[in-house]
């Protein structure tokens, strides 16, 4: 409907949060009774590391969390407009590019009362139309404005080890 | 942040850095298509920044591993040897069977 590949985004979204748990992982200290502490020489490269790491692993979290919530909620809404597809069908009417048209085929003359009919079905079809699409417009520039901040925050910690 | 104030190993610098570095490559290579021009390019930043941070931190950690003596972190295992009076010296150094 929207031509989002949602499999892929999914995808990316598990990558992102499997990352952040090998993060946790990794950070919980391995003392083994052979290793030493860091050289103190070294302590400020290693604070650095695991700043860095500290501060990246929400990123990623969030990022995954954000891309995995925007795709059930674009799935929810291709359904949802599926739905008002299949109703509109029923009446005759076509969907395309989010508008309503009369089908293609020869229309039929139908009484008054049921042509009132058509018209109210109409008329509700528009207003659901309407609302998926406006329910669309929010989830799109809600996530976008996350993933703007969440990259705002990766580069920042880019740029901290520079 | 915490752990590395405490006491951060060898070991798990060594694990952070692998993570970074197969990370990077499992986000730049998952990205998603968006059929949304614009969702498409705030996906598209994301995703190249986080691999940007992620490179970075491999960068980082190989550097920290690399400086971190290996030496050290067997010195346990060199100290026991080194109690072993019934061991020669130049048995212990190579570590080969004096029998």
């Amino acid at each position: 409907m929207t031509g989002h590949d949602l499999p892929s985004v999914v995808a990316l979204g598990g990558a992102l949060q499997s990352l952040a748990g090998r993060f946790d992982a990794a950070r919980v200290p391995q003392l083994m009774h052979s290793e030493p502490a860091c050289p103190a020489a070294l302590r400020p490269d290693a604070t650095a590391l695991v700043d860095a790491v500290g501060s990246l692993r929400p990123v990623l979290d969030a990022g995954g969390r954000a891309l995995t919530s925007w795709t059930y909620a674009v799935a929810r809404l291709d359904r949802e407009q599926a739905a008002i597809e299949a109703d509109a069908a029923q009446y005759g009417f076509v969907i395309e590019h989010g508008r309503i048209a009369p089908g293609s085929g020869p229309r039929q003359v139908v009484s008054a009362p049921a042509e009132a009919g058509r018209q109210a079905a109409l008329a509700a079809l528009r207003r659901r139309l309407l609302l998926v699409a406006e329910e669309r417009a929010r989830v799109d520039a809600a996530v976008r404005a996350e993933l703007t901040e969440l990259t705002a925050a990766a580069t920042g910690v880019a740029d901290g080890l520079r | 942040m915490a752990h590395t104030r405490q006491r951060l190993s060898r070991s798990s610098a060594v694990e952070l850095g692998r993570a970074a570095a197969a990370g990077a490559d499992d986000v730049l290579s998952a990205a998603p298509f968006v059929g949304d021009r614009l969702m498409a390019r705030a996906v598209e930043e994301f995703v190249e920044a986080v691999a940007d941070a992620l490179r970075l931190i491999s960068a980082q950690a190989d550097y920290v591993v690399a400086a971190w003596p290996v030496a050290q972190a067997d010195g346990a295992r060199r100290s026991m040897a080194a109690n072993s009076s019934a061991v020669p010296a130049s048995v212990r150094v190579t570590g080969a069977s004096h029998r």
